[in-house]
């Protein structure tokens, strides 16, 4: 057959299928009821998750003191001393604008995508695309535009604070933008060659509009030049929309492609409401991510560390483990490391020993043990008493600190430093110390990763508020002694 | 073929053995056996093991049998002690949660667990420290070369695929040759030579009087090792036959 005469016949198949779909108003409505039945079991489920996660009651009570939090805030938004001069507004919102646009020119993946089950179920049978996709991008859209109204207003806020300006039209002109960036995402999706100049096009419309609009308003004038952008971006929606919904097929490989972002868009939905349920308790997946994140990392395996004799026993093995993961740990979390161990020191030996301050002090303690702390063995049944355990995960972190004390109160006293240098490196080492043992406990306690805020939290807060009781005994001398006490009479007992 | 469900242990317990166990404190020999009495685990108000009673002789390896969901993976975990559960279970006389219990056995889940951030090489010199067997490290290595993992050792398991993190864990578990190894359907992600291989290990191991308690779906198993079977079905447990 002459390709021309198969072209012919794959059209004709293709339309007699097509027609059949859309001419089945039993099986169209069938697919109606199949939506509103997942819509309505998605919504059930995600109350039930909610309810059950936070409590519904917590969260009234949350969104209650938030938006008391915003009205309060903006009520008491005044512009700063010397406003910022009007004329460079264009240009902010300008490069807002732009940036916001051309960064959809980058889109590869598919804006609106169908679940695994819907690709399989619903994309592969005879219906047409449009009726598929159509309720996924009123969905998609209407997000776009209240997250778009969410951006206008606190571009308002942040206008009348630095620019002393108040334009209110700026929460519209947000909406807009972000209906104007979601339409590109899918024309740039579905057709590359022309979206990405006709975004260019887009972003100098909107970026001009929304300049002389909120310039406009406030100098009394209907400016023609937000019209102006409000019609382009209702216009590129509608072309979006045109071009996306009007045909019965998908785009060339879109079914595929969605499917692989639904999948990942799932595996970080399920992370982020594991760790919101608390459920990371023994093996979370992005603990266990993170880890394997960091195996993978090249060239971390050849970071090799011998291991300890085993007449060191557990508590050796564990410290050698420990030593292992600061080891490979990434250079710049290294860097932070010493960065934040540097600013324990400093605000220790700038006379900082008590009060409130101490307490604050804690809690940046408490997120340094976080990284100290040597990796959990949990949930292995490994037959470790608590003080190997224990031991084990705070040694090589505390030796690491010791050192980097020791050599800033050595670069203190070369420097000329004022004498009590060497009591400050004390000071803060047994608030780091205490702050990680307490770390390593609570962790083991409440069966939750180092790294979750509330464990380091916790430890953080108890390390800073027993320095500070420590504070009201006696001097630096004694909160040193005091604490390294407590840390190792924990490591000694508690299990 | 049967075997009583009470029966004791068919050899004497050696002095090694003895202080596996942990309880040369107490004077008395050691029971050479695994014990369940009553033993039930509840997700969310829902019984899924129910008054399971069970004892696991010495020497004796024995297979879980039952459909999907029956509660296979849940009774090995609850004796691992990774499940609360009411009743007793006494591995060798002691509990799974305390330090002599977690000695004496070793557990691979049938997703297993490995720590993300050690390679293989340094799992087996981890573990046979914090085991406190330095004899554990070699058993290990030899282990891993018998599954042909002998050149990923410097690896990490996250960059394995699941049959060779399963074949990394069951090396890792039979390196510490624990009286008491719990498998969770371990046969299902490994090749042909891999599953003779682990078969072979795992008559030694009855034969030289360790106890295998594993779950699997394979009929020709139980010839295979030589083994007994407990059928689990909608969360009870049956006696031991063989």
């Amino acid at each position: 057959m002459p390709t021309w005469s198969r072209f012919a016949a794959a059209m004709w198949a293709a339309s007699v299928v097509s027609a059949e779909a859309v001419s089945r108003p039993a099986a169209t409505a069938s697919l109606r009821g199949l939506e509103r039945r997942m819509l309505r079991r998605r919504v059930g489920r995600a109350y039930r998750w909610v309810g059950r996660t936070f409590g519904w009651s917590t969260i009234i009570y949350l969104v209650f003191w938030i938006a008391l939090f915003v009205v309060g805030g903006v009520q008491s938004a005044a512009p700063i001393g010397s406003p910022l001069p009007v004329a460079a507004l264009p240009i902010a919102l300008d490069v807002v604008a732009l940036l916001a646009l051309v960064s959809v020119s980058l889109q590869r993946s598919p804006p609106v995508v169908l679940g695994r089950s819907h690709a399989m179920l619903l994309g592969l049978a005879p219906w047409p695309s449009r009726r598929v996709l159509r309720p996924r991008l009123l969905g998609f859209f209407a997000s776009r535009a209240v997250v778009g109204a969410v951006v206008g207003t606190a571009a308002w806020l942040l206008v009348t604070i630095l620019f002393a300006v108040s334009a209110p039209a700026l929460v519209a002109l947000g909406a807009g933008l972000w209906l104007l960036r979601a339409a590109l995402a899918l024309l740039v999706y579905e057709r590359r060659r022309f979206a990405v100049p006709l975004a260019l096009a887009a972003a100098l419309l909107a970026a001009l509009g929304a300049a002389s609009g909120v310039l406009g308003w406030e100098q009394g004038t209907a400016a023609p030049a937000l019209a102006a952008s409000a019609f382009t971006a209702l216009g590129l929606v509608a072309a979006a929309l045109a071009l996306v919904v009007q045909g019965d097929a998908y785009p060339e490989g879109y079914l595929f492609d969605a499917m692989v972002v639904a999948e990942f868009r799932a595996s970080v939905l399920m992370a982020v409401m594991t760790q919101s349920a608390g459920a990371l308790r023994r093996r979370g997946v992005t603990t266990r991510t993170r880890r394997r994140g960091r195996g993978r990392r090249s060239g971390s395996a050849r970071i090799r560390l011998p291991a300890p004799s085993p007449e060191y026993g557990p508590l050796g093995a564990v410290a050698w483990r420990s030593a292992l993961a600061l080891l490979r740990a990434p250079l710049l979390m290294k860097v932070a490391l010493l960065a934040a161990l540097g600013y324990v020191y400093a605000t220790l030996s700038a006379g900082v020993v008590g009060g409130l301050p101490l307490a604050v002090l804690g809690l940046a303690a408490g997120f340094l043990a976080s990284w100290l702390l040597g990796p959990s063995v949990e949930p292995a049944p490994v037959p470790l008493d608590p003080f190997s355990r224990g031991g084990g995960r705070v040694l090589p972190g505390l030796v690491a600190a010791a050192v980097v004390f020791v050599l800033l109160t050595a670069l203190r006293s070369a420097t000329g430093g004022p004498a009590g240098s060497g009591e400050a490196g004390l000071l803060a080492f047994a608030l780091v110390a205490l702050a990680t043992v307490i770390l390593e406990k609570a962790s083991s306690w409440l069966h939750v990763s180092h790294r979750e805020w509330t464990a380091w939290g916790l430890s953080g807060l108890l390390s800073g508020t027993l320095m500070w009781i420590l504070s009201a005994l006696g001097g630096p001398g004694t909160i040193t002694l005091g604490a390294l006490g407590l840390a190792f009479a924990s490591l000694l007992v508690l299990p | 073929m049967s075997e009583p469900t009470t029966s004791t242990s068919q050899r004497e317990p050696d002095r090694a053995e003895r202080e596996r166990a942990g309880s040369s404190k107490g004077g008395a020999a050691p029971k050479q056996e695994v014990e369940l009495q009553e033993v039930s685990v509840q997700f969310g108000g829902e019984a899924v093991l129910a008054d399971v009673d069970l004892t696991i002789p010495a020497g004796r390896t024995v297979l879980l049998r039952g459909p999907n969901g029956a509660g296979k993976s849940t009774l090995l975990r609850a004796i691992a002690g990774l499940l609360p559960f009411k009743g007793e279970i006494l591995i060798f006389g002691a509990r799974p949660r305390s330090l002599e219990g977690r000695a004496a056995f070793a557990f691979v889940a049938d997703v297993p667990t490995l720590f993300e951030d050690l390679t293989v090489r340094e799992h087996a010199a981890f573990l046979s420290r914090a085991y406190a067997r330095p004899e554990a490290e070699e058993r290990a290595l030899d282990w891993f070369e018998r599954f042909e993992l002998g050149g990923r050792l410097d690896e990490f398991p996250g960059t394995h695929s699941r049959g060779m993190r399963h074949k990394a864990a069951l090396s890792l578990a039979l390196g510490l040759d624990p009286d008491l190894l719990l498998l969770d359907e371990p046969f299902n992600t490994l090749d042909a030579d891999a599953r003779i291989t682990l078969g072979e290990g795992l008559r030694d191991r009855a034969g030289d009087g360790r106890i295998n308690l594993l779950s699997a779906h394979d009929q020709a198993l139980e010839a295979d090792l030589h083994a007994y079977v407990v059928e689990v079905r909608g969360g009870h447990v049956g006696g031991l036959r063989g």
